[in-house]
């Protein structure tokens, strides 16, 4: 063991270069995992204390005691509480101040007549509290509203909006009312609630502007008196509380709170970067594997002197994966560093881009430290392993052999097993997606399909190379022939090579179909179903905005240009016992803007005990029309509504509808999230989105789309995800690119006397970098196809299975643009990874190459 | 081709006052101490001396791969001294070929390919050559190997391709650096009386480092290094005045 170690740290020592690549890979991969781990803990911790000093003064909160979850919401939707319980818990012994508590959705429009926000955080107006304790909000500049019309705005929002303290501006609720900054707040010691923006107003505005009617709020916020614990004052609030109504202690009501945002928002998050850094840890086990790989063939002829002379398999074996373990445990640690180091820089750089990103120190827990640390060894170990096993197994005789380059070839057992592979991923694929769908299945044969490629690999890669680099030879002559015959001369590393750089194109290429599919499905849900000239709706996205005013509809229905204009607003109810959102609307105009396929009964005259639903919903419910079903709303009202109709599609109109006059009675904040209109006759659609342009502006100027246009502001999230996701991925491509770089850089060192006689003979040094480049390019062209095939392959099995398990249907689109993008970078990346290893190649000394041994 | 006055006046390629000092204070060593030599066109030079006379080095100047500390090479007219890399790199594809004792031959292509390797590398490869590689592959003796890549011929199959790309593009000068060091005696004999050959039938010049006096034997002069120095020249050698003259240098007088 001790001649093992003394071994490979001088094999180490001889041959550094050699094993740079491998170390950053391992580096990066590590790097990406350690900053997400102690990014993800950090901002959690943070959050806990914000929330927990925010809401330090509140010791009680009383509610309703029954939320509805519809499907895919995270927070339920309570119903108020009448405001008029303060003053009954006021006089509970042991309550030092009650405040209600009033909240609704205010979207602010900047100095700039921009709207502020929106664009995912929610975007909250409320009553100013007064009493500070109870208020987590702190004035940090000006003073409380006072009379109508006053508002105070939590700092950030102000800065990004520029207003100031003195500043008139415009708050949608969504009614466009006209508010005055009197002073701006701070929460928990920062500019805001991370990205949420909050407006304060008077009880009175609030109650005006945010509940359908007076003497309703979310909650009242209660404080305790001088040596009365939070549990006990709950249990002394409770026998006065009517039923239906709970109180709750702060702290549980702050981890409520603190719960729907870490655990939801930061648990998908930091899943979300766990599953790139995982994309780029597999990729970096290629690179790493294919390193050991060549490293151990070209050390043939001295693993076998060291056989010959007494070394037994076992110490051979044990001096590479001692080697491994090195370079895995350095770079590992580098990378554990580097990662606290990159969560540390966006610590720092958060607030910097107008992101308040919560003081307090980095958290670096155990976990953090053990799992990048242990999956950076087991990932170096792991692709050593096979590599060294081989050194082992190395005949003494192989000392007196002249070559020592890995020229081995496809197997025929390969070419059987990997055929077979790929046949069985298809049919399980095909099954999971066709047959009976099942999103199991497909993903079950998607991996296989990945395995499959890579098993597969190297006997592709001589034809394709063969293939891809036919128009080398007329293109650039003797230098692209001699290019593809190198990158054709060990078929098994340059497929090793490759599918580094094909699985990141995969994923990417992936991304891409599935994103291109979304769009089409949603541009084809709006061309089959939005019957409408123009669409009227709020920019906003995610929890944020305020919708648009209900009374928008009504005024651009009387324009002279206009046929039917017909708001569509969201409620939500129990439906049998399951929350649902219904569509609060004018059914007979829904009618004629939306598509709703076929239709059982009718939606003439739904009153307001009529209900009509979706076909899928009507069919799990056992319902059709003439049937009842019950409805519980959020203010506890159970009610019997009649199906008197159920339709076929519903896409953009939801899955239930009634009338604004059945909703009335239990609305809460009113607002619609679409205005569909259709023009008279013989109007053009550009002077008549014109004339509903003009109406809109007076209804705090939201967005006027034509169909088109409608279809792709509705993809827009899309494309934002999809930026997100292609900056992640930008790692994986780079890790593939340092296994090409290294891959080559060891090729060139493996060919140095080839090169030497090429030069000799009056390969030109530009010709000879070319040459490498070239060599390069072809192996990353055949990366670039087969992650193309694969990850458009992937997408359409996604979107498949996406469309068997879901009720709306999908879409498949291949976005010939983007791909083509995919496979130029690709390429591009290709000539790249050539740069550094041609011009290693090109300083050779034509002397020494070609001078005998 | 020419007549033979005509190119025996002519140098192929020549070198004055050549000094190679490889290292530099106490470990400095003086490879090549001003040696100054002319090697004519249409001949067949052989370069003989011991180990570390300096004859590998004479010829790596000589050719163009390696740089004197001192003195001038000369290829034809051109001055090698004032030529940079690209300049350098053109001259050898275009003016001089190469035979080395191994690894002649890029194994990636085939056996024409590589014989037209320099000329390919040029970009031309064009119509006024073919008659003359047709020629050269009949010289040599493997038209039924054309399409087999090197490590399918014998290594005096190799040595023979190695020939053949050495003359494909009429350079002015072939330097072989120890032909058939690697080669069995029957072997050698067929690479040697190759380039003999070729020199006499188509007027192309030749010179060849070697320690072997039978290989000597085959060219026209001999010229005989030691210690860097040019010690002395032998026209019209054979096998048994060469090895006579060599073991002088063995016995210090």
């Amino acid at each position: 063991m001790n001649t093992s170690v003394r071994l490979s740290a001088s094999s180490l020592r001889a041959h550094r270069r050699r094993f740079a690549g491998t170390f950053l890979a391992v580096f990066l991969g590590v790097a990406f995992l350690a900053g997400t781990l102690v990014m993800g803990d950090t901002l959690r911790a943070s959050f806990d204390s914000m929330f927990g000093n925010a809401a330090a003064g509140t010791d009680a909160v009383v509610r309703s005691a029954d939320a509805i979850t519809t499907p895919g919401e995270s927070q339920g939707v309570r119903q108020p509480v009448a405001a008029d319980l303060t003053r009954t818990v006021e006089r509970v012994p042991g309550v030092a101040a009650a405040a209600p508590d009033i909240q609704g959705a205010g979207q602010l429009v900047g100095a700039d007549g921009e709207p502020i926000g929106g664009q995912g955080p929610p975007t909250v107006a409320g009553n100013w509290i007064t009493d500070p304790e109870l208020n987590p909000y702190r004035l940090a500049e000006g003073r409380a509203p006072q009379k109508s019309g006053e508002v105070v705005v939590n700092r950030g929002t102000a800065e990004r909006g520029g207003l100031a303290v003195g500043d008139t501006t415009v708050l949608r609720t969504p009614d466009p009312v006209e508010v005055t900054v009197v002073g701006l707040a701070t929460f928990g010691g920062e500019d805001g609630m991370a990205q949420v923006t909050y407006t304060g107003m008077t009880r009175a505005d609030a109650e005006r502007y945010l509940t359908a009617g007076p003497g309703r709020a979310a909650s009242i916020l209660v404080r305790a008196g001088p040596g009365v614990s939070q549990e006990e004052l709950v249990d002394r609030l409770a026998p006065v509380l009517p039923e239906g109504v709970e109180a709750v202690t702060g702290q549980e009501s702050a981890e409520e709170n603190n719960e729907m945002i870490s655990g939801q928002f930061l648990d998908l998050f930091t899943l979300f970067l766990l599953v790139f850094s995982g994309v780029a840890l597999l990729v970096a086990t290629f690179s790493i594997h294919n390193t050991f790989a060549i490293v151990v063939a070209q050390r043939t002829r001295e693993n076998a002197l060291l056989r010959a002379l007494g070394a037994s398999r076992r110490q051979v074996t044990a001096a590479t994966l001692t080697e491994a373990s090195a370079v895995a445990l350095t770079a590992s640690a580098a990378g554990l560093a580097g990662g606290i180091g990159i969560a540390a820089g966006l610590q720092a750089l958060f607030p910097a881009i107008g992101f308040p990103f919560p003081e307090g120190a980095l958290v670096v827990g155990p976990v953090s430290l053990l799992l990048p640390l242990a999956v950076g060894v087991v990932v170096c170990l792991g692709s050593a392993l096979l590599p060294a096993v081989r050194a082992g197994r190395t005949a003494p005789l192989a000392a007196l052999r002249e070559t020592a380059v890995d020229a081995s070839g496809a197997s025929r057992t390969r070419a059987v097993a990997g055929t077979g592979l790929a046949a069985l991923a298809l049919a399980i694929t095909l099954t999971g997606v066709l047959v009976t769908p099942s999103v199991w299945l497909a993903g079950t044969g998607a991996v296989l399909a990945l395995v499959a490629f890579v098993v597969l690999g190297p006997v592709a890669s001589s034809a394709a190379v063969r293939v891809l680099g036919s128009p080398l030879d007329r293109l650039r002559g003797v230098t692209g022939s001699l290019a593809r015959r190198n990158a054709l001369r060990s078929p098994k590393r340059t497929a090793a090579t490759a599918s580094a750089l094909m699985i990141g194109v995969a994923v990417v290429s992936l991304f891409t179909v599935f994103g291109a599919s979304l769009k089409a499905t949603m541009d084809r849900t709006v061309s089959r179903s939005f019957a409408g000239d123009v669409a009227v709706s709020a920019p906003s996205f995610g929890a944020g905005g305020s919708g648009l005013s209900p009374r928008l509809a009504g005024a651009v229905a009387e324009l002279p240009e206009v046929d039917t204009a017909v708001g569509l607003g969201r409620g939500v109810a129990e439906v049998d016992g399951d929350g649902r959102a219904l569509t609060v609307t004018d059914p007979v105009a829904l009618q004629r803007t939306f598509d709703l396929g076929e239709i059982d009964g009718s939606l003439d005259a739904l009153g307001t005990d009529g209900i009509a639903v979706i076909r899928q919903e009507a069919d799990r419910l056992g319902v059709s029309p003439g049937d009842t079903t019950r409805l519980t709303f959020t203010d506890g009202e159970e009610k019997a509504f009649t199906v008197r109709a159920v339709y076929g599609q519903s896409e953009l109109a939801g899955d239930y509808v009634i009338t604004r006059a059945a909703w009335a009675p239990h609305r809460t904040q009113d607002a619609d999230t679409l205005v569909a209109v259709t023009f008279a006759d013989g109007v053009d659609t550009a002077a008549g989105a014109a004339a509903v342009q003009r109406v809109a502006d007076d209804y705090g100027n939201p967005e006027v789309q034509t169909r088109q246009e409608y279809a792709e502001s509705s993809a827009g999230g899309i494309d934002m995800m999809l930026t997100l996701v292609y900056a992640l991925l930008a790692l994986a491509v780079l890790i593939a690119l340092l296994g090409i770089a290294n891959t080559l850089t060891l090729a060139v060192h493996e060919r140095t006397r080839e090169l030497g006689l090429l030069r000799a003979v009056g390969q030109t040094r530009s010709q000879l970098r070319a040459m490498v480049r070239w060599e390069s390019v072809l192996v990353a062209a055949f990366g670039t196809a087969g992650g193309l095939v694969l990850g458009a392959f992937l997408g359409w099995v996604l979107v498949a299975a996406s469309d068997g398990a879901s009720d709306s249907a999908f879409a498949f689109a291949l976005p010939p643009l983007q791909l083509a993008v995919v496979a130029l970078v690709g390429l591009a990346a290709g000539a790249l990874a050539g740069v550094r290893p041609a011009r290693r190649a090109a300083r050779l000394d034509v002397l020494r190459a070609v001078a005998t041994e | 081709m020419s007549t033979t006055t005509t190119t025996a006046t002519r140098s192929a390629a020549r070198v004055v006052d050549a000094v190679k000092v490889y290292g530099a204070g106490d470990t400095a060593v003086r490879a090549l101490d001003g040696v100054s030599v002319t090697f004519p066109a249409g001949r067949f030079t052989a370069i003989m001396g011991p180990s570390g006379s300096g004859k590998s080095t004479l010829m790596h100047c000589a050719a163009g791969l390696d740089t004197l500390t001192s003195g001038a090479a000369w290829i034809g007219d051109t001055e090698l001294g004032g030529l940079d890399d690209r300049r350098l790199t053109l001259l050898r594809r275009d003016r001089v070929g190469f035979v080395f004792q191994a690894f002649n031959l890029v194994p990636t292509l085939t056996v024409a390919e590589n014989i037209t390797l320099p000329l390919d590398l040029a970009g031309g490869g064009g119509g006024s050559d073919a008659e003359w590689i047709d020629a050269l592959i009949d010289v040599v003796g493997l038209r039924d190997r054309l399409r087999h890549r090197p490590a399918e011929l014998s290594g005096g199959q190799q040595q023979r391709v190695a020939v053949a790309r050495a003359f494909a593009g009429r350079p002015d000068v072939v330097f072989a650096d120890e032909p058939t060091g690697n080669l069995d005696s029957r072997s050698g004999e067929e690479v040697l009386g190759l380039l003999g050959r070729t020199v006499r039938q188509t007027g192309r010049t030749v010179v060849m480092v070697t320690h072997d006096p039978v290989a000597a034997a085959h060219a026209d002069e001999v010229v005989f290094l030691a210690d860097g120095r040019l010690v002395d020249r032998m026209e019209a050698p054979t096998a048994d005045a060469v090895l006579d003259r060599m073991k002088a240098f063995e016995v210090p007088s």
